[in-house]
């Protein structure tokens, strides 16, 4: 019998800074794969690992848990900032 | 060419907001904002956020409402403003932790609690490379009128 695989892909919005960019996706991927592709679109360099992706609700999504446990759904748009901004 | 363009009473405004939250004990920032596209900046953002002598942090909701509301209006932040107690400069912390990490952003730190003269002679303005390095860069690309 043979067996098929299939591959879902799926799509986000993530928006930074006013701008946004639609990516790929697969639901069993980790979020921190979505989170560096994320930040590549994006051209940030530094500070990547203070960086996450959160909700419009403002959850923080868990960088090590698939995309479909964190929760998203197909078309969801997620925020990509820096989890503390702060100064001194 | 200039870094970014603003009219001069954007500065006013900022001066006055900084010195009114920060009542000459507490550091302050606001954000200065302007069409996504582009080196204009029309409006300032102050943030919810907590603050001493020493530094601020930004509340965390209030970011990601920032973002999805400037997502809405298709503007962007251009430059971070903040004010140190003492002589301007940029700190470990200012380097890590900026609201935007990404290249082109500005960062301007006013020294005194904002509290001297409205210019920005002794302030200190930094860019972020394409290398996700800060970069001092010259006041004077400011472009104020």
């Amino acid at each position: 019998m043979e067996t098929i695989t299939t591959t879902t892909h799926e799509t986000v919005v993530v928006t930074f800074n006013g701008q946004d960019r639609t990516l790929h996706y697969q639901p069993r991927e980790q979020v921190q794969a979505l989170l560096n592709r994320a930040l590549d679109a994006f051209g940030v360099r530094d500070s990547r690992h203070v960086m996450s992706l959160f909700t419009t609700a403002g959850a923080e999504l868990p960088d090590n848990v698939s995309i479909e446990q964190a929760g998203v759904k197909p078309g969801e748009v997620l925020v990509l900032r820096q989890s503390t901004v702060k100064g001194g | 060419m200039s870094l970014l363009r603003a009219d001069t009473n954007l500065l006013d405004e900022t001066f006055e907001l900084l010195r009114r939250c920060g009542e000459h004990r507490r550091e302050c920032v606001v954000y200065w904002t302007g069409p996504a596209d582009g080196d204009l900046a029309d409006g300032v953002q102050h943030p919810d956020h907590q603050a001493n002598a020493l530094g601020y942090e930004v509340d965390t909701r209030w970011i990601t409402r920032f973002f999805l509301e400037l997502r809405q209006e298709r503007r962007s932040a251009k430059m971070q403003i903040h004010t140190h107690p003492g002589p301007a400069g940029h700190s470990e912390t200012d380097d890590r932790f900026s609201l935007v990490p990404a290249a082109g952003f500005l960062s301007l730190v006013i020294p005194n609690f904002a509290y001297g003269p409205v210019t920005l002679n002794d302030a200190f303005l930094a860019e972020m490379s394409r290398d996700g390095d800060w970069t001092q860069r010259s006041i004077a690309e400011l472009e104020l009128a």
